[in-house]
């Protein structure tokens, strides 16, 4: 299960790897053949969900599966193109003050929700309303909007977000922001609405039928204010396992998955497979890391914790694990943002170094039985990961190499919840885990000193003053440049400092059927910008019976 | 003395019936074990379950990346001789604390001998990862590269104590509480009956995964909710034979000797009801065997780098499409394993039944 979460979204499977053919996909937008020009109308893709939604009411999803299914339902204020600048979708026009402190946001004319009634400010109030409640979990929602200080409605069409202070990401905020139907879920108790099943959107597509662990449909929104889409329905599928989704999608029951390092490696490279399948990477922001307990008596010391990274081979991971298609990464940033900094270099590889930095840390081996200490306290940690086969890998590699180095550490594998609440409150010694990030940069929520458990994200308790207060500068700094340079200089602190060892980014690889025509990757993948997946269409009907 | 006693009658019984085989009466245990060779079959599971044994025990001179002989500064040793038991509780080198295994093995003038399987089960290298059954590797290599034979034999090991040990916990309960309701009966049994059949009706896999979801998962936790799970059907065992027996002439000798009721229970009474007891222990070891692959199987048992079957086959899932040997090596070890124990039981069980004739049994 994907927890999606604010700012920083914690997957606790670790990213997967990827591998093999580097000129299919890539990185940049990428748009494939037209067919023979003008888009088709007409025809049902099958898409895959890898698990079941909870719910399909915007606020309280908590999965990128539910995000899967509700980007064709509801359109967003803003949103990001496929360059990843920032566009009005459901807006017509947006305005920013010149104090960063009032965002005035224009709907367009004419826009209806799926039964016809027409969106106006009175459904974008009553939505942020619903974010705010404190009795409405909106885990993915509400900490973007913890910095606002009131929404004002103007009149039918216009309504203006005011913020208490100068906060950077307020446009980012915006973009992440899709209204929901008064009529439909201002009727009743909002948790129970049976509209969380049968949700009303303003969408290009609109929901048609939920069957419960087996698939969810949507059909073509006639009523939609864009250019309507070209699909007459969309099914997603649920298959949790893999090898069956694969065996689907070969079988032709699927027309996209995501697909796991073996299987792109090994069992989607036949002849068959390439002549219907287009198959596509792409690395969307996060990355995998381990993280080291700052408070723990052991990774106290920054020269440990980059020992521990020393130690750990991520070049050779990457080469091996990863067929070379991982990145390396020095910092806790996005790789395609402006805030990364390339001209970092991550750590090496480098047991040897690795060795005198804890000799120099004064963990030594003073009672020779193999096993380091220091004022009388041996350096045996837990390594908390949960059972998933990349982290695992991950453990066992870094184990070896531990052992090697005098260092004793002992894996400990948790089910998912329970490692994402240890981990939430801090108790662990070290941590294999991934970032999902936003695409704005800020960070404070998982670096700054005053965000440690349980207040927020920063779980192992890093606390550097130069990172704080370049961190709170971030945020009150609207200009690029700028800011860039700000996070440019906390990427170098935190690269020193090594709370975390940088693993990787690990692309998401999709093969998409070549029956589909019009797939657009953006740097972040095929859906999540706009328009995303809306218009896909099929350029021959005939190459596959319809179901 | 006493129990002799009782075998003599079960003796004298059979004679009375199948006619005089016997010139002068053995004693059970001889009759049980001729009976026991004379069944092919379980003879079969109870060489394979010895041969698993001894390959277990000598698995760090079978699949190690320590050379058996190595020369170090003009001098000899044995490293891993040293590893095996009872032997690496005795000696340490501590000159060969930082020196990497996996690098020497490779120089032919320091590793003199080294073991037909020359690979650690936890040494990883990840440009062999997932390569097929070789000369060099002959069960193929898992994700990290590292050897699966070398990690099957590791296993066996692992599997074969949690087998003994788990059981070694349930016979001790199940013939205590069984002794207990058997021989006091009344009030006593009824409760430890009522008591056996309220743990009888829990579903135990899933009590051993929530008890596992507490403690922190480690061999000897395994072990020790096997144990506490598994020793009702023991506890059953032991009770019908308490019940049977305390009538019986021997004990109600003993009775009016003034023994007193422990040393009855002990020395009278269980020696003679162990037979169906150890029978019920041998298929609770091929029990526990597939309770702790289950449990690797689902990542709650073994914790990595340990190896053990189950988790083996539990890494076959995931490459189940790319990577037959995974799933096709831990599985048949453990085909084999559980089918020799079960057989072994059928045997033993055949052989201590005075009701089965032994012509009969061929």
């Amino acid at each position: 299960m994907l927890i999606i979460k604010r700012v920083m979204l914690a997957i606790l499977f670790l990213l997967a790897a990827c591998g093999s053919k580097p000129d299919e996909g890539g990185e940049g937008s990428t748009h494939t053949g037209s067919g023979d020009g003008t888009p088709r109308r007409g025809g049902t893709i099958i898409r895959h969900l890898e698990s079941d939604c909870k719910t399909l009411n915007w606020i309280r999803i908590t999965t990128i599966y539910e995000n899967y299914v509700l980007r064709y339902l509801y359109d967003n204020l803003l949103d990001y193109d496929e360059n990843l600048n920032i566009i009005p979708v459901l807006a017509e026009e947006y305005e920013v003050s010149d104090d960063h402190l009032r965002i005035t946001v224009r709907l367009k004319d004419d826009l209806k929700w799926h039964d016809g009634m027409p969106i106006t400010s009175k459904d974008i109030r009553f939505t942020m309303d619903k974010i705010l409640d404190p009795a409405v979990p909106a885990l993915n929602k509400e900490g973007w909007f913890t910095k606002l200080d009131k929404l004002e409605v103007v009149d039918d069409k216009t309504v203006v977000f005011v913020w208490k202070e100068p906060y950077a990401p307020s446009i980012y905020a915006l973009t992440q922001f899709a209204p929901i139907p008064e009529h439909v879920y201002g009727k009743g108790d909002f948790l129970t609405n049976p509209a969380n099943r049968r949700p009303v959107g303003s969408g290009a597509f609109r929901f048609e039928e939920w069957r419960t662990s087996q698939m969810i449909s949507i059909v073509r929104n006639d009523l939609y204010h864009g250019e309507k889409a070209y699909l007459d329905r969309i099914i997603f599928k649920v298959i949790e396992d893999r090898s069956v989704a694969l065996n689907a999608l070969k079988a032709g029951e699927l027309d996209e998955m995501r697909v796991i390092q073996v299987q792109w490696e090994e069992q989607t490279n036949d002849q068959d497979f390439l002549s219907r399948f287009n198959k596509y990477y792409y690395y969307v922001p996060g990355y995998n890391y381990l993280g080291w307990n700052c408070r723990s008596v052991w990774f106290e010391d920054k020269r440990v914790r980059r020992a521990m990274t020393e130690l750990f081979d991520r070049e050779s991971i990457n080469a091996k694990l990863y067929s070379g298609y991982a990145k390396l990464i020095s910092g806790p940033f996005y790789i395609n943002s402006w805030a990364y900094d390339k001209s970092i270099k991550p750590w090496p590889f480098d047991p040897e170094d690795a060795k005198r930095l804890l000799d120099e840390a004064g963990w030594v081996d003073s009672d020779n039985d193999g096993i380091r200490d220091k004022n009388g306290v041996k350096f045996e940690f837990e390594f908390s990961i949960t059972s998933s086969i990349i982290a695992k890998q991950f453990a066992e590699i870094l184990q070896e190499q531990c052992t090697k180095a005098g260092i004793r550490l002992k894996i400990r594998m948790y089910e998912g919840a329970t490692l994402f609440d240890r981990m939430s409150k801090g108790h662990f010694d070290a941590i294999a885990v991934a970032w999902i990030l936003d695409l704005d940069p800020d960070i404070f929520d998982t670096f700054h000193s005053s965000q440690v458990p349980p207040v927020g994200l920063n779980h192992v308790f890093y606390s550097n003053p130069q990172v704080d207060s370049l961190l709170e500068l971030g945020r009150v700094e609207f200009d690029q440049e700028k800011r860039a340079q700000i996070y440019n200089e906390v990427h170098r602190l935190i690269h020193e400092d090594q709370p975390y060892t940088f693993v990787n980014a690990v692309p998401e690889k999709r093969p998409i059927h070549k029956r589909i025509k019009n797939v657009v990757i953006s740097p972040t993948g095929p859906f999540n910008f706009y328009p995303g997946g809306i218009y896909w269409y099929i350029d021959d009907t005939s190459q596959r019976a319809e179901r | 003395m006493r129990s002799d006693y009782e075998f003599k009658s079960n003796d004298e019984q059979r004679k009375g019936v199948k006619g005089a085989r016997e010139e002068k009466s053995p004693s059970f245990s001889r009759i049980v074990w001729r009976r026991f060779k004379s069944d092919r079959f379980a003879m079969a599971g109870f060489y394979t379950v010895l041969s698993l044994f001894i390959i277990s025990y000598f698995t760090p001179i079978i699949a190690n990346n320590k050379p058996i002989i190595m020369s170090w500064e003009e001098k000899l040793y044995f490293p891993a001789v040293t590893d095996i038991a009872p032997l690496k509780w005795f000696v340490d080198y501590p000159q060969f604390k930082s020196v990497d295994f996996s690098e020497i093995k490779y120089d032919k003038s320091v590793a003199l001998v080294m073991p037909p399987i020359p690979y650690s089960p936890y040494e990883i290298n990840l440009s062999e990862k997932l390569q097929p059954p070789s000369h060099k590797h002959w069960m193929g290599t898992d994700n990290l590269g590292r050897d699966v034979c070398s990690r099957m034999l590791h296993g066996a090991g692992i599997s074969l104590k949690i087998g003994f040990v788990a059981v070694g916990i349930a016979l001790i309960i199940g013939i205590l509480v069984g002794a207990l309701a058997g021989y006091y009966g009344g009030v006593v049994d009824l409760l430890i009956s009522r008591l056996i059949e309220v743990v009888m009706c829990f579903p135990f896999f899933f009590l051993i995964l929530s008890v596992i979801a507490f403690l922190p998962p480690s061999i000897f936790n395994i072990m020790i909710v096997i144990g506490l799970t598994r020793w009702t059907g023991i506890a059953r065992y032991a009770r019908g034979e308490f019940l049977r027996l305390k009538n019986q002439e021997f004990t109600e000798a003993a009775r009016a000797l003034g023994v007193s009721d422990r040393i009855i229970i002990l020395r009278h009474i269980l020696p003679n009801s162990l037979a169906p007891v150890l029978v019920s222990a041998t298929f609770g070891i091929a029990n526990a065997i597939l309770i702790e692959a289950a449990l690797s199987f689902l990542g709650l048992g073994i914790q990595p780098p340990l190896a053990s079957w189950g988790g083996i086959l539990s890494l076959a899932k995931q490459y189940i499409e790319v990577a037959w040997w995974l799933a096709t090596f831990p599985g048949l070890a453990i085909f084999i394993t559980v089918t020799a124990y079960n057989i072994l039981g059928e045997g033993l069980r055949d052989a201590s039944d005075p009701r089965l004739a032994l012509p009969e049994r061929r």
